[in-house]
């Protein structure tokens, strides 16, 4: 797994992170996921392609923390994200998110890493959403 | 047994090309007990005026503050203990109201029960590009937040519909997900009771420009767990 690449599971999965937090919401099942900190800031790197191996390096360096430490860390994250399918395999040919972007860890200590699994809205991010309303009118012009 | 009255609000705006349809199918109901209120935002294609010509019908004139502020208007002059809405292009069965009030009747612990709908494409409309079938049944058809009938009890309790300015499109989904945080249950009838209508004019905002005020929705309910 170490060599191996990732990617976010798009379009199934969408993700939004915001001042140190992570939402990932699943299209598909209606759940949704949380993490925060460290935990987000591997989503972010894994998620941009980067390696198990690499993502610890850069928790490693980032948070002050032993590499082995945050290389199991790492694998047991990535196992997670993979089982909860949010996290999928670079295949040669998929788009990239061209590379990691730079970590913003605002404030956080480390905290072993973690993703949060919600399914209580599962069945209201399911509806459907459709309706028309640009200020021009209702029904308006997609423009 | 008096039946018990239902309001609904339709809100529109330069919605004339539809809006016809759509009252025709709300004065059609076989419920006996509907209060129709249409809010018009200003329309200058005559919404308002052809919403008037229609017996039975109440017209709120305002100015465009959004379609979420339109539908609060259309609840402060609601007269029903039962509130639904729809839209100006889309069309309700004529079993609609009548369906959802037996349900609340029969399930008074419930706060809002939904319903499915069926897709109808206008002629020559393209297939939108939004337009996916659903993930739980796999059909085009899906369910709207729109297609609820609401307990008046629900808004007294969560106040109205939050702005449009944040919440983009969701603002529907932001309402339900207070309504299930609060603990006021939502119920599903399977039936398809609305129509909804692809002209190729319709917005989503579920395509990935328009997520953001997903996320916010979300995140504003994860926080508010915690």
């Amino acid at each position: 797994m170490a060599a191996m690449r990732f990617r976010s599971n798009k379009p199934r999965m969408v993700d939004e992170t915001v001042d140190g937090e992570t939402l990932i919401i699943d299209m598909v099942s209606g759940s949704y996921f949380s993490c925060v900190g460290a935990s987000a800031a591997a989503w972010i790197a894994l998620s941009h392609g980067a390696t198990a191996a690499e993502t610890a390096r850069l928790l490693s360096s980032t948070y002050r923390i032993a590499t082995s430490e945050a290389e199991r860390d790492v694998e047991q994250f990535v196992a997670t994200l993979l089982g909860d399918e949010v996290l999928v395999v670079l295949e040669e040919g998929d788009p990239t998110n061209g590379g990691p972007p730079a970590l913003d860890t605002p404030g956080h200590e480390y905290q072993p890493l973690r993703l949060e699994r919600y399914t209580d809205l599962a069945d209201l991010i399911l509806l459907d959403p459709v309706h028309d309303v640009s200020v021009a009118g209702w029904p308006s012009r997609h423009e | 047994m008096t039946p018990v009255l239902v309001s609904v609000i339709v809100p529109v705006l330069n919605g004339a090309r539809f809006l016809g349809e759509c009252l025709g199918s709300l004065i059609a109901q076989d419920h006996p007990a509907l209060d129709i209120v249409v809010v018009d935002a200003g329309s200058t294609d005559g919404s308002a005026q052809l919403a008037e010509g229609f017996s039975g019908v109440r017209v709120l004139r305002r100015a465009n503050e959004g379609l979420s502020a339109s539908r609060n208007a259309g609840l402060g002059a609601a007269a029903g203990p039962l509130i639904g809405f729809c839209d100006s292009d889309d069309v309700w069965k004529p079993d609609k109201a009548r369906r959802q009030v037996e349900y609340l009747e029969a399930h008074p612990d419930v706060g809002v029960v939904l319903c499915r709908q069926d897709t109808m494409f206008e002629p020559g409309a393209a297939w939108p590009d939004w337009l996916r079938p659903d993930q739980v049944r796999g059909d085009l058809d899906g369910v709207s937040p729109t297609s609820g009938l609401f307990r008046r009890a629900v808004f007294d309790r969560l106040g109205g519909f939050r702005g449009m300015d944040q919440l983009g499109t969701e603002f529907d989904l932001e309402l339900l997900i207070r309504a299930r945080a609060a603990g006021l249950p939502i119920a599903l009838l399977e039936d398809a009771l609305c129509v909804r209508r692809i002209h190729g004019d319709n917005l989503t905002s579920r395509s990935e420009p328009f997520l953001a005020p997903m996320f916010k929705v979300v995140r504003d309910h994860l926080r508010s767990r915690t």
